[in-house]
């Protein structure tokens, strides 16, 4: 059993190199549909629900037939309005307020993509990527309809994990097609009750050649 | 072709989703009553239930862009008749203003129609030059506030209701605020939802009793 491992991870990996430079050069473009789903404190003290409201894509160049480089970028708008609650402002100064946080994230990385199947006919071509860069983070809290002070877009540091699978549209064209995919995103949030604003994202959208 | 038709379809897509509102709009959803806030505060150091009686202002302060005037109208008096009620559940005692409350109440409507930021403090730095205290029958006397608030933007009125320590004035040399619960938000001027709002204060407050 071992062995039939290892002589598969050798197949995938020494492809003949005509086969692996299929991909050379081409540039691809992905776009896509996205539910965020918060994790952790970011869920716990901000936003409890998943958010509808999202985008994102990617343009790629291919090193050969299983690598990629390229460019990801996205957005996604959480959103919560809590009920009615008194907060401690201090431990003399109350204050009863709705709550609303309002948060929009457009992520703008670096990404490298490993496709091990890509220039097959198989039905489905499973794909991992990861990426780095930055976030431009909008965060709005509101107490009724008043806003806080510190109101300002900041860049944040972000890191994604993504993994999917491409289903082709056409059995010879594996550059084209329908592409599902779950995205871990981490994005440095830096307050005092949510160091981190992790999600993880299901994304569904097309992705096409744009060129060879 | 095929690619081209792909790509365009891909563009109108996001296009879609940029142009046809996915940031969801924070606060335009909300009711009057969700609109407003209820933010009081108090001094510490002092014991609330060492006071009985209390006396409230007979009519409204009103500060219109800076400019303060005396009112009572329906909603002022609706104001008014809450706070009575709430300090009356509280255990407190009211009594004319000559009979030597322990404690003052005054109500100001704080009206600005200017956008912007305001600081709260600015308010109570101003307290003394628009209330005078001899209608508490301290006259010369100075006002004392240890609070402040942030920055908050203005567009909407507001309701201050303060308590006053009267029962040491004498002592102390001057009028301290002992206890300030603001409303602010959209509706307040309301004479059908007074009771709600200065309730809503009072119930934030529980230390607001004699016992």
């Amino acid at each position: 059993m071992k062995q039939y491992w290892i002589t598969s991870l050798l197949l995938l990996f020494l492809l003949p190199a005509s086969s692996l430079l299929a991909q050379q050069g081409e540039v691809k473009v992905n776009l896509g549909y996205t539910i965020g789903l918060p994790l952790g404190d970011f869920k716990t003290n901000y936003i409890p629900n998943a958010s509808p409201r999202g985008f994102m894509g990617d343009l790629s160049y291919g090193i050969n037939n299983r690598w990629a480089i390229g460019l990801g970028f996205g957005y996604q708008d959480f959103y919560h309005q809590y009920d009615r609650t008194v907060y401690d402002l201090a431990s003399n100064k109350q204050i009863s307020a709705v709550l609303t946080n309002s948060i929009q994230t457009v992520p703008l990385i670096a990404k490298v993509s490993f496709t091990p199947m890509q220039g097959t006919v198989h039905l489905i071509q499973p794909y991992l990527s990861a990426g780095a860069g930055i976030s431009l983070l909008t965060f709005h809290q509101y107490l009724g309809e008043f806003s806080a002070d510190d109101n300002r877009t900041k860049a944040k540091f972000t890191a994604m994990a993504d993994a999917g699978f491409i289903v082709p549209f056409h059995k010879r064209d594996t550059n084209t097609g329908f592409q599902l995919g779950v995205s871990y995103n981490y994005t440095r949030f830096g307050q005092p009750d949510a160091a981190n604003l992790n999600t993880v994202g299901i994304h569904a959208g097309l992705v096409f050649q744009l060129h060879n | 072709m095929k690619n081209k038709s792909v790509l365009i379809t891909g563009i109108l897509a996001l296009a879609f989703f940029v142009f046809s509102g996915c940031r969801k709009e924070a606060v335009s959803n909300l009711s009057d009553a969700d609109t407003r806030i209820y933010i009081t505060q108090y001094d510490s150091t002092v014991g609330f239930s060492t006071y009985k009686t209390f006396s409230i202002d007979d009519s409204l302060t009103v500060l219109n862009n800076g400019v303060a005037s005396r009112s009572l109208t329906t909603t002022g008096q609706a104001f008014i008749n809450a706070v009575i009620k709430y300090m009356q559940q509280g255990g407190y005692t009211q009594v004319s203003k000559d009979a030597g409350p322990d404690l003052g109440i005054n109500l100001t409507y704080i009206n600005t129609t200017s956008t912007g930021l305001i600081d709260y403090s600015s308010y109570w730095g101003y307290y003394g030059g628009y209330y005078d205290p001899l209608y508490w029958g301290y006259g010369g006397y100075g006002y004392y506030s240890p609070y402040s608030y942030g920055v908050y933007q203005v567009n909407s009125g507001a309701l201050s209701v303060d308590l006053l320590d009267l029962k040491n004035a004498v002592a102390k040399g001057k009028i301290n605020i002992i206890w300030n619960g603001l409303i602010r938000g959209e509706g307040i001027a309301n004479a059908n939802t007074a009771d709600n709002q200065v309730s809503a204060l009072f119930s934030q407050s529980a230390y607001l009793k004699t016992n």
